[in-house]
């Protein structure tokens, strides 16, 4: 959407807060809707151990009049000496907003997690025909990018179970409200997606505990936590599920000065958790997001209004820790570093700090991407940092800056985000060629997202304002210069000799042909599509029910480029029973892989993996020979990436049939449908069994997701 | 992207019909089935006397072999927790190891289980498929 939109937006604010009665904040009001940080529960003495509950709740920071919805969100507090409940007052966090765990590198993680939640309309689950079981609510726990073990239960009944950052367990409300509600009436077998690949937790106490150890070296920034059901995360998260997670102090790799002299303190962090929820006419939540919800309707602060034909008095919220359109003082005169995450279940953000008088965009600085601090050595060639950049941030000028950075600063006048990812920005008052210059009087911008179009078969994410900004003026900072991320806090932290070793790796005898390395200069190919299957009642990509479907597909590629015989696996929805394995390198090193992933639908997709970090490639590094850990290095790590959608030539299946969302793999073979690789360099540390998948949620419930397990090595 | 079923509940929702139907499907897919009483610890005397280890190893072992292949076929019980439910049968929590993982990794699921004059037979769960 363009400016000329978000000026009309802007235009019918003040008379539809009057019309509304709606709290508009203006320019240099400091107003009872200040932006709070969430509640931070910090680790002590290396431990953070915690009662996690997840139950019903009031969304009550919106400020539009008759919109208090019930969501699910969790309670938190410190895990009590006794009992499974939180006291009720300061200690304790109950807010749809979210939470944030402040953590250590080398701190364990304990948290009993308590199921609470009520039961789901069946009629409000896309996945239901897939598995009954979703109408009981399971759920579990997901510590989003960080670099840990994906460790499964080892404790047997009657003891509760205990696991690592390991998402195949659903955990059910043992008091579901009826005494029908018991999974063991059910018969799990019956559903071939919970064929004994996942557990199935059922207990008097409603309870799994998870016991998470960080690594000493994991990187320092922003990570967050969800749960991460397969067919209902996206309804889960719709709803408010979602917390997030710091690792490390800022100073570690933020300064003010190139000596580091002048660390960036904590107080000058920001932490902002983008969520959104559809409230249907009546105050009803809606389970998850219809993109066009406000499809031809007014969006104005913090929420879009639903549209006539089919959500008639509904509102769509975009909420700020939880809060409409809050506004956010930045009064230090070196301006703020603001932890954006983005914890919608599948809605994307483009977000631009407008200036109110001249309607231009004010530059972020960017100082991390997914948790983990990025930079190029100054004279980085333009391609390594556009192609890792590009369908992520518009770069723009920083303005003049003086003086040694070890790593070129950058900066950004929009910055994507798709579902999960996190961005660190340094935020100050810029004039429009990026210079950070004093504020004039009463200088003040809004946070907006301006719409995301995710392609042809895609979303139309809708335009809405976020927050207002006011800058505190005087004079200019006598350092008014970008801020410096310090060299040896960057990519280096994983790269070569210091990169995260496995955790208690032991050498184990090889399963009979189970895991094998990838042979020396093969690369992996993954597909992003929509299936074909029986009985599709919609057209290609459908199920029998009309839902549209998602899945991957496989090939492993030789030296050569070519297909190794007998490794190609069509597009197919997750199957759990279905497992791509391989052993760490000998003596329990990490094993560095090339992946290529080719999206051949007409939207974008969303690629993520639990328990490690890629980085960017070109396809002339990737295929020049086997993977290197000082290639890996030089990229921006990563644990999201928009996949740039395809383009459908004639004859590809698109073209002959319109209501088809993606081409099919012999349509890219056979050169009728183009695709952008995105290639990445991917390092397996931590043992287990996980997951990769598009984050767009409703993507992967639809079942855009695969199981990879990292075993030790024999020797 | 098409969401059919999102757009049908949002008109049903507007229709006023979801609270009625809402429970529908839970309730069809437990239907099959003895409606279990609220209490969950009701056992009388030695024959309500809820299952061991052993004996749903037992009436898993017993299903297993006359399945057709619908369970693993390695699995090891290591521990369970059972509450009483209709009549002479128990739902309960099951733990297992499988012999081709570490045996240190304990799988879970649910089993509903009945004593029948022949001994302990498994109704549902552990990967017996009904349909
Ligand atoms: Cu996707």
């Amino acid at each position: 959407m363009g400016e000329s939109a978000f000026s009309a937006a802007s235009a019918a604010t003040l008379s539809l807060c009057a019309a509304f009665g709606v709290f508009c904040a203006t320019a240099n009001t400091i107003s009872a809707n200040t932006l709070a940080e969430p509640q931070v529960f910090a680790s002590e003495n290396g431990l953070l151990n915690l009662l996690i509950i997840a139950q019903p709740g009031k969304v009550d920071g919106l400020t539009t009049p008759g919109f208090a919805p019930t969501g699910w969100f969790y309670t938190v507090c410190p895990r009590p000496r006794t009992g499974d409940s939180c006291p009720a007052g300061a200690g304790s966090s109950h807010s749809y907003g979210g939470f944030r765990l402040a953590l250590q590198p080398g701190d364990e993680l304990k948290i009993r997690l308590i199921n609470n939640l009520p039961l789901l309309p069946p009629a409000s689950l896309e996945w239901i025909h897939d598995d009954p079981l979703l109408a009981l609510n399971p759920t579990n726990l997901h510590t989003h990018g960080l670099i840990v073990p994906a460790a499964a239960n080892t404790t047997p009944p009657p003891d509760i179970p205990v696991y690592g950052d390991f998402i195949l367990t659903a955990l059910f409300n043992y008091n579901g409200g009826n005494p029908k509600d018991d999974p063991a009436q059910y018969d799990p077998g019956a559903y071939a997606q919970l064929h004994a690949h996942t557990d199935v937790v059922y207990n008097r106490l409603s309870a799994m505990d998870y016991d998470i150890r960080l690594p000493k070296t994991h990187p320092a920034g922003a990570f967050w936590m969800h749960p991460h059901v397969h067919g209902i995360a996206q309804n889960q998260i719709a709803m408010g599920m979602a917390g997030i997670v710091s690792v490390g102090k800022v100073a570690s790799y933020l300064c003010y000065d190139a000596g580091c002299a002048d660390p960036v303190p904590e107080s000058s962090v920001r932490h902002l958790i983008l969520k959104d929820m559809q409230v249907l006419a009546g105050d009803i939540p809606q389970y998850q997001q219809d993109p066009e919800f406000c499809s031809g309707s007014r969006a104005w602060n913090g929420v879009c209004s639903g549209n006539p034909e089919n959500y008639s008095g509904g509102n769509w919220f975009f909420t700020v820790n939880g809060q409409q359109y809050p506004t956010i003082p930045v009064s230090k005169a070196q301006g703020e570093v603001w932890r954006f995450t983005n914890a919608s279940a599948s809605a994307s953000y483009r977000l631009q700090l407008i200036d109110n008088a001249t309607g231009r965009p004010i530059a972020f600085q960017l100082i991390a991407i997914d948790g983990v601090a990025v930079g190029f050595p100054e004279g980085a060639d333009a391609g390594q940092t556009e192609g890792a950049l590009r369908d992520r941030f518009t770069v723009a000028s920083c303005g003049k800056w003086n003086g040694v950075y070890a790593l070129q600063p950058i900066c950004a006048s929009e910055i994507v985000m798709m579902p999960s990812s996190r961005v660190e920005a340094a935020v100050a008052y810029r004039d429009p060629s990026g210079n950070l210059v004093s504020p004039p009087q009463g200088a003040s911008a809004t946070l907006r997202t301006a719409g995301l179009d995710t392609g042809p078969g895609g979303d139309p994410w809708p335009a809405v304002n976020l927050a207002a900004v006011n800058f505190v003026s005087g004079p200019a900072p006598a350092s008014a210069q970008p801020v410096h991320v310090g060299a040896q806090a960057a990519n280096a932290i994983l790269s070569q000799g210091s990169l995260i070793n496995p955790l208690g790796a032991r050498p184990q005898p090889a399963a009979a042909g189970a895991c094998k390395p990838l042979p020396s200069g093969h690369h992996r190919r993954v597909y992003f599509a929509n299936p074909n299957v029986p009985g599709a009642s919609d057209g290609p990509g459908t199920d029998p029910w009309g839902n549209a479907i998602f899945g991957l597909g496989f090939e492993e590629i030789d030296q050569s480029g070519h297909s190794v015989p007998g490794s190609f696996v069509d597009v197919t929805q997750f199957d759990p029973a279905q497992v791509i394995c391989l052993p760490l390198g000998p003596g329990q090193t990490p094993v560095l892989e090339t992946w290529e992933l080719v999206n051949l639908a007409t939207e974008l997709h969303n690629f993520h993996i639990h328990q490690t970090k890629f980085s960017h490639v070109s396809p002339a590094v990737a295929m020049s020979g086997p993977p290197t850990f000082v290639t890996y290095a030089t990229g921006v790590l990563e644990d999201s990436v928009p996949l740039p959608f395809a383009k459908p030539g004639p004859g590809s299946q698109p073209v002959l049939d319109p209501e088809a969302t993606s081409c099919l793999v012999s349509d890219y073979k056979s050169g009728k449908c183009a695709a952008t690789s995105v290639w990445v360099q991917i390092p397996f540390t931590q043992l287990g069994t996980f997951v990769f998948h598009c984050h767009i949620l409703e993507h992967e419930d639809g079942g855009m997701m695969h199981v990879i397990r990292v075993v030790p090595s024999s020797s | 992207m098409r969401l059919a079923t999102l757009r049908l509940a949002a008109d049903r929702l507007r229709r006023g019909v979801l609270a009625a139907g809402a429970f529908v499907m839970v309730v069809a897919a437990a239907a099959f089935l003895a409606h279990l009483p609220p209490d969950r610890g009701a056992a009388t005397g030695n024959e309500r006397a809820a299952p061991s280890v052993a004996d749903v190893q037992a009436a898993y072992d017993r299903a297993a072999l006359s399945a057709d292949g619908l369970h693993d076929g390695d699995i090891r019980i290591v521990g369970v927790d059972c509450r009483p439910g209709t009549g002479m049968r128990f739902s309960c929590q099951v733990g297992f190891v499988k012999s081709e993982f570490d045996p240190a990794r304990v799988f879970l699921d649910t089993a509903l289980v009945e004593r029948t004059p022949k001994g302990w037979t498994l109704a549902r769960g552990l990967c017996r498929r009904l349909i």
